[in-house]
């Protein structure tokens, strides 16, 4: 009993920055989830009440409908989170995969790899667009269109991992040993790029909630009334002289969002990835 | 010097307002340079925007506005309209109106030569409107009743019809009737003229054209200004500037931030801008002649829920006009359609046959009137529009709410125009709602949306008929205006559209354009302060 | 090697077909046409008809796209609908702006984060190595478009530093040219910057656990010249990947950033293609920037086995 106590306070000094941002993107998140249910329907215009600024009525102010903000900027929240998750684990899952079969079926992997190189030189703008123009624009077609758009990357930065670790000893070893490709993927090459895969969730969660916001600009996002974040800053600049919060409460809530991610993602990796562990201790060296 | 201390106090003020400082009741002094007008001076460019670039000067067959408006500084009309909106002769020195109504005659002024030197010839003339009625969508209304236009003789342009039709208003009115060097016309592609052809008599002439930048356009020294005052398109233009430059600026927040830093004289902004841009010291705002209207339609398709008469009752209940009309926050600009098509300052064409059910609003009756209509719970109304302008969305978005009041769910989806387009001519099934805007001073009721409605089928355009051909064939204002009562009766009956509000677009220039209200987007008499 | 690269050279050539092809089907299958777009709402059907069918829109799709394979085959790569241009010339005539943007925010991300980083790496007391990590982690969560906005907010609508939008050629004009690219490249720089040093950091960590560095210290070699000689090349590796990706990217990417900033290039082109449904042009661009995106990666794949001869180029 008495070993615990000081474990637990190495283990909070060791992962404070996890910790920290973790603990703040669960309670953004938990705040979000929960914060919708006292406040006003965020979708209920009412003309009289147009572009107020901050108040204590609206702590964010309204907007053009005489919408009230926070009430859009939480139900946002949801929605934006819940899409940044979403098109996270599609794209990470699906990219890993390609990656991890492309990088080591010699052969397979090059004709994948040039399906990927003509998939990735598509450019993303036209992808986005056939998508809302096909599926209709809305949560569906920026879904897909996301998903598709960040695959590749992940599946040519997984690919690249595996190639280097092809050439490695315990993996031939394996082979030699007669140990069956996907058993070996599996045991010996999965954990190894896995870390990477962590990585590039980090990444990919960083890009589907920034990415939101472009969509919104083109007006290929999520289409009305529903609010994300993206389509907050999207609306509000039009009024970015006059009512600079309605830019800026949204925009520096991606990136808050998106910098805990970030944190919290790279310290993770402390514990999935020995390496990881190793450069960690090598920057604590320092 | 007092410019240089009012901008450095401006930046003094960023600045702090950067540090996060807030101020308030710190009115920064107003500009008093703008002074009054001194007489017209020459030289100087003026740079106005364009929304995207125009690609031709094909005012028939391209539909893009900047084709027009360019259009109306390269090229002439025969006639062509004032700032009242009348008709009144540009290239044609008089014209005049065969006794029984079934001809006109236009006579050209003596000596005109197009900018690359060629005279112009009554052929011009010809070939040019033979090129409008062909393909031009204006002239829709008049190809059933043109029998031929020819040129007698070098100065005489003939037109010959089967029936009365007032063919000079739709003309004038018409950007298409621009006169062209038969050359130029004859080398008409399956997309129109192309760009290098674009030689005509006006005061412009095309400088330069980067593709995707902008088009420059200079004075044209040949010109030869018409008699009379300069009012609207009509009437001598003195160019007193040397160039003009129409910029490409998709993005209309550039627009503004491009209009208040100077990189741009003349634009015009949303309605969302409006506030911003009144309280710009350097920038004025004129109000444009020319309105627009703004409509939901309906789809009569069997495939939608609007095919019911009662559904489309239903939702003329339920959307608050005038709700719709105030979330635009520009009173100025904005006021009540009354469910006519046209303007209640276009005397010829307003009426209000259909006013009362227009006003109606009452979201109980509507409720019930969905039902009656089969509308199931739970099944949506479809909502489509273009991003192209935001206030489209905006009606949706407080129609939308409308709806939910009384329980019935609808989506909004927004495209680019191109599949409005598409989805709404080969998807008709696809769709409930469409929200756009049509021209609110239309020269002919059947060029209207709201009269015409904008689906394919369903809607009974065939007892509409008879009433159009009323119209044209009215030979006195009394008779023309019964006619457009009978019209107007008609579409309130069927609901092709249900018209939101009209609006007014405006213009926003900087303090240093004289000699401009802002009546539209001409500026071949305008100058600029020294 | 010739071998090598020219077996990539044929499979440049697939994945342009592939392109070209799932393109064409997918254009002809959204929604509304060049007709539509160009006559406007209230042309005739008959009008529409006529230019289409004038357009060589109309037909059993299978012809139209034999059409136009056999005219790429030969090097046509058509006329542009809206512009009336060959599309190679509409091609030329936008890429400047967009490689401008690109280089300029490729080149000047790399050496800043090679500064950073062989900073951080020389001197790793002063705990700046924690400090940049984190600044770059910041850089990263901000979104471009947010960025975009309020540098025009601040520093060309506010201070006046800069023009809020425009575009000159470097070349034309370079003092105008360079102040109107300042912010749109400094918006670009910002996150690439940030993504690169966190890429290059995080080798380079690996790098310095490395076994050989040990020996080499054990040699007696300075600390100085273990980290310039062998750390920082060694750890350039995964940089020089993420750049080569980047900027591919970036020829096709930065429509947003042109938008906001009104620079006419290859992005800008390929919207206004895309919504006046301009199929030459946009079948030509995208299968230009396919073409480019292709080549850069195949020359990423060769630095790497020249970096890396562990690797073989397949």
């Amino acid at each position: 009993m008495t070993t615990v106590v000081p474990t637990v306070r190495a283990f909070v000094r060791r992962n404070a920055t996890l910790l920290v941002a973790g603990g703040l993107l669960a309670a953004l998140t938990l705040l979000v989830l929960v914060l919708p249910l006292f406040l006003p329907d965020p979708n209920a215009p009412d003309p009289v009440r147009r572009l107020l600024p901050p108040s204590g009525e609206h702590p964010m102010g309204t907007d053009k409908y005489g919408r009230d903000l926070f009430a859009r900027w939480a139900s946002a929240g949801r929605v934006s989170i819940g899409m940044t998750v979403l098109i996270t684990v599609c794209a990470a899952s699906l990219g890993t995969f390609i990656g991890l079969v492309a990088g080591y079926f010699g052969r397979a992997g090059t004709v994948i790899m040039r399906v990927v190189d003509a998939w990735m030189a598509f450019p993303s703008i036209i992808l986005a667009i056939v998508f809302a123009v096909v599926v209709g624009p809305g949560m569906l077609s920026e879904l897909l269109a996301v998903t598709i758009i960040f695959t590749p990357y992940t599946a040519r930065i997984i690919r690249s991992r595996v190639l280097g670790l092809t050439t490695r000893t315990y993996v031939k070893a394996a082979r030699v040993s007669g140990m069956g490709p996907w058993k070996t993927l599996a045991v010996h090459i999965l954990p190894n790029t896995l870390p990477l895969a962590v990585v590039q969730c980090v990444l990919l969660s960083a890009g589907a909630m920034l990415i939101d916001g472009s969509l919104s600009f083109l007006g290929l996002g999520i289409s009305p009334p529903t609010a994300t974040w993206g389509n907050m800053v999207a609306d509000g600049r039009t009024y970015l002289q006059d009512h600079p919060t309605m830019v800026m409460f949204p925009g520096l809530t991606i990136a808050l969002f998106v910098f805990l991610l970030n944190l919290a993602g790279t310290s993770l990796r402390a514990f999935v990835d020995p390496r990881a562990r190793m450069l960690l201790a090598q920057r604590r060296r320092r | 010097m007092e410019r240089t201390e009012s901008r450095r106090l401006r930046h003094r003020i960023a600045a702090l307002a950067v540090v996060g400082l807030v101020l308030t009741a710190c009115a920064t002094p107003k500009g008093s340079t703008t002074g009054d007008a001194g007489p017209p001076a020459r030289g100087g460019n003026l740079t106005v925007r364009l929304a995207q670039d125009p690609g031709s000067l094909d005012t028939v067959k391209n539909s893009n506005a900047g084709t027009t408006y360019i259009g109306h500084e390269v090229f002439e009309q025969l006639v062509t309209i004032d700032a009242n909106y009348q008709p009144q002769p540009v290239l044609a020195e008089s014209y005049r109106k065969a006794d029984d109504g079934l001809g006109f005659t236009f006579t050209l002024r003596k000596g005109i030569v197009f900018a690359d030197g060629t005279p112009l010839r009554a052929a011009d003339a010809v070939a040019s409107l033979r090129y409008w009625v062909d393909n031009g969508s204006y002239a829709g209304s008049l190809k059933p009743v043109l029998k031929d236009i020819s040129a007698p003789d070098e100065s005489t342009v003939q037109v010959t019809l089967s029936a009365p039709f007032n063919l000079v208003a739709l003309m004038a009115a018409s950007h298409g009737t621009g006169i062209r060097k038969e050359s130029d016309v004859a080398a008409a592609g399956p997309t129109g003229i192309p760009r290098e052809k674009s030689v005509g008599t006006g005061p412009y002439k095309v400088k330069t054209w980067t593709p995707g930048q902008e088009i420059v356009l200079e004075r044209n020294d040949r010109y030869q200004a018409p008699e009379g005052e300069s009012s609207g398109y009509a009437g001598a233009k003195n160019a007193y500037l040397d160039t003009l430059t129409y910029k490409v600026v998709g993005d209309s927040d550039a627009v503004l931030n491009g209009l208040q830093t100077g990189l741009l004289d003349v634009a015009e902004p949303s309605h969302d801008q409006y506030d911003q841009i009144k309280r710009s010291d350097n920038l004025k705002i004129g109000v444009e002649a020319a309105a627009n209207i703004q409509y939901i339609a309906l789809n009569h398709n069997s495939g939608s829920i609007f095919a019911k008469p009662q559904a489309r009752d239903a939702m003329n209940l339920i959307v608050d006009k005038a709700a719709v009309m105030a979330s635009q926050g520009v009173p100025e600009l904005v006021s009540a359609s009354n469910g006519a098509f046209a303007t209640q300052t276009n005397k010829g064409m307003y009426s209000e046959a259909g006013k009362g059910k227009w006003e109606q609003h009452d979201p109980e009756r509507a409720k019930q009137l969905f039902a009656e209509a089969g509308l199931r719970p739970g099944q949506t109304i479809r909502m489509i529009t273009t991003d192209e302008f935001p206030q489209f969305k905006d009606a949706l978005v407080l129609v939308q709410s409308q709806l939910q009041k009384i329980g019935v769910t609808a989506s909004i989806d927004s495209y680019d125009f191109a599949t409005l387009m598409g989805r709404k001519n080969n998807e008709p099934d696809s769709w409930d709602v469409l929200a756009l805007m049509d021209d609110a001073n239309p020269p002919v009721p059947s060029y209207s949306d709201n009269v015409q409605g904008m689906d394919n089928m369903g809607y009974p355009r065939d007892q509409l008929a008879p009433l159009l051909s009323d119209y044209n064939s009215a030979d006195t204002p009394e008779e023309q205006k019964q006619a457009i009562d009978e019209v107007q009766e008609f579409t309130s009956r069927n609901l092709p559209t249900i018209t939101l509000y009209n609006a007014k677009s405006y213009v926003a220039f900087s303090s240093k354009v004289r000699g401009y209200e802002g009546w539209g987007m001409e500026f071949a008499d305008v100058w600029l302060a020294g | 090697m010739a071998a090598v690269v020219l077996r990539r050279l044929r499979d440049l050539l697939v994945v342009l077909f592939v392109v070209g092809t799932v393109l064409f089907f997918l254009l002809r299958s959204i929604p509304g046409d060049p007709a539509q777009v160009l006559l406007g709402t209230k042309a005739a059907p008959e009008a529409l008809d006529r230019l289409r069918r004038e357009l060589g829109l109309t037909g059993p799709l299978h012809e139209q796209y034999l059409h136009w394979l056999g005219n790429v085959l030969t090097g046509d790569f058509g006329t542009s609908i809206k512009y009336q241009l060959p599309v190679p010339q509409m091609i030329v005539d936008h890429i400047a702006p967009t490689l401008t943007l690109a280089v300029l925010g490729t080149v000047i991300s790399f050496l800043l984060t090679v500064l950073i980083v062989t900073w951080v790496t020389v001197s790793p007391h002063s705990g700046a190595a924690r400090f940049v990590n984190r600044v770059a982690q910041f850089g990263l969560a901000l979104p471009e478009f947010w960025l975009a906005l309020v540098a025009v907010f601040l520093f060309a609508l506010t201070l006046g530093w800069f023009p809020t939008s425009g575009y000159t050629p470097l070349f034309e004009d370079p003092a105008t040219a360079i102040s109107q690219l300042a912010l749109p490249v400094a918006v670009l720089v910002v996150g690439q910057t940030a993504f690169l040093t966190i890429t290059m950091e995080e080798s380079v960590l690996g790098e310095l656990s490395q076994l050989y560095l040990r020996t080499a210290r054990a040699k007696g070699v300075g600390e100085r010249r273990i980290v310039l000689r062998h750390v920082l090349p060694n750890s350039m590796l995964p940089v020089l990947t993420t750049v080569g990706l980047n900027f591919a990217s970036l020829i096709g990417g930065v429509v947003v950033i042109e938008s906001i900033f009104v620079i006419p290039g290859l992005g800008t082109m390929l919207l206004g293609a895309v919504y006046a449904r301009d199929f030459p042009l946009i079948q030509g661009g995208v299968m230009f920037i396919a073409f480019l995106f292709v080549l850069v990666n195949l020359l990423v794949d060769l630095a790497y086995a020249l970096v890396d001869p562990k690797v073989r180029v397949s």
